[in-house]
């Protein structure tokens, strides 16, 4: 369970948002809405424990048990995708042989590129190397923000029954997508409104 | 050790970074002798001392680059998250900084030495220094606030410039100097110091960090 109580971020001489309030139950989806600017973002790295200065509560079982995909896909352009990936999920303790990771990684359709240095890679296939991670992590909690943008619409696809399996598995999922996603539809959304 | 293998493989991978501190060092050293005077007399009490400080900058030359790709491409927010201390991640980016910038310098700091004819007993001794004193340097310069921290490298090395004063204390000819045992022991202490503040300071901002 995630659970957010009367969260405030003051930024800049004005609150980015102000008493938020949203519980997320294993299985649950949601979506936080709002425009550029509103804090999304911010309130992803409160959610992750990336960002100290608010006010109220983020009540969490396990901070380990959480995962973060910001804008940033932390994939280093030296790296190999096996290499960055394998480095992703070793920082979480998880260790798994090269034949899982080739798998994770073809799932997103990076079965040619496994050799190349991810400076060689699109936006869209550097995003993917970083969302291979989502198959092969044991985080109950995802936060990713706007994990959608960047990507083809296989690559939406991949990423939406990837989503899907970890919702039905009763994993949490919070998002923020300035697309309509229409398999989450139905997640509760959160809106962010800036206030003066 | 898969933080450290990571680090070196991307400095192999992209050695502009050691190859430009590198360069920078004995262009500098290089016009000491051209600029002030070729005369051996001159040039050797003012060896170590110069020495230590084309070592302090050209550390620095290559000192963001690791962490502000790391931080550029959202690694660094993903270290932070993992259940490395920081203290523990920027130990060891300061060792793989050490073993492709600063050992580097240190294997060519006789060939400087010699170019400032200094004599093969101050050099031994410099060199010696130098292994105390540079991961002074890299302590410092990965000195990080927070997760979202942005390394304020830069702004520390006010705070590191004593080092190069201690360093030059080993040389033999400045009246404080004649006894390099101490010299070498400030080093210590400098280095005991730094890496106390860094770790406490790393400590605290990892822990407000996990308070929320």
């Amino acid at each position: 369970m995630l659970q957010i109580e009367s969260l405030s971020c003051f930024r800049q001489d004005r609150y980015l948002f102000k008493d938020l309030n949203a519980t997320a139950l294993p299985g649950q989806a949601l979506q936080i809405v709002g425009e550029n600017g509103s804090g999304k973002t911010t309130l992803f790295k409160i959610l992750a424990g990336l960002f100290e200065d608010y006010d109220g509560r983020v009540i969490t079982e396990d901070k380990a048990a959480i995962l973060y995909l910001g804008h940033r896909y932390a994939v280093n352009d030296q790296l190999t995708p096996i290499e960055n990936l394998k480095f992703l999920l070793k920082l979480n303790e998880i260790q798994l042989t090269p034949a899982l990771l080739t798998a994770a990684l073809a799932r997103f359709q990076l079965s040619a590129e496994l050799d190349q240095p991810c400076s060689a890679l699109s936006e869209g296939q550097k995003k993917r190397v970083a969302l291979a991670r989502l198959i092969l992590t044991s985080a109950r909690i995802w936060l990713l923000d706007e994990a959608f943008s960047a990507l083809d619409a296989p690559g939406r696809s991949v990423l939406s029954e990837v989503c899907q399996a970890h919702l039905a598995s009763g994993g949490i999922l919070i998002f923020s997508s300035h697309q309509g996603i229409p398999e989450f539809a139905s997640a509760t959304q959160l809106r962010l409104k800036a206030e003066s | 050790m898969m933080l450290l293998l990571r680090e070196l493989k991307i400095m192999l991978r992209s050695p502009a970074g050691a190859i430009q501190s590198l360069m920078f060092a004995v262009l500098v050293i290089t016009l000491f002798p051209l600029a002030i005077t070729p005369d051996p007399d001159q040039l050797e009490p003012l060896g170590i001392g110069l020495i230590w400080v084309v070592m302090l900058l050209s550390c620095l030359l290559a000192a963001d680059k690791s962490l502000a790709s790391d931080y550029a491409d959202g690694s660094l927010e993903q270290m932070v998250l993992s259940h490395y201390p920081l203290w523990w991640v920027c130990l060891v980016k300061s060792m793989a900084h050490w073993v492709s910038c600063a050992l580097p310098l240190l294997l060519m700091a006789p060939v400087l030495g010699a170019m400032l004819a200094m004599t093969s007993e101050n050099i031994v001794w410099l060199m010696a220094s130098l292994v105390l004193g540079i991961p002074d340097f890299k302590f410092v310069l990965y000195l990080g606030r927070h997760a979202d921290g942005w390394i304020e490298s830069k702004q520390c090395v006010a705070a590191n410039l004593d080092r190069p004063i201690s360093g030059a204390n080993l040389d033999p000819w400045y009246p404080v100097g004649d006894d390099w045992g101490r010299g070498l022991l400030w080093l210590h202490v400098g280095r005991l110091a730094v890496s106390i503040a860094c770790d406490l300071a790393l400590c605290d901002g990892h822990s407000r960090k996990n308070s929320g």
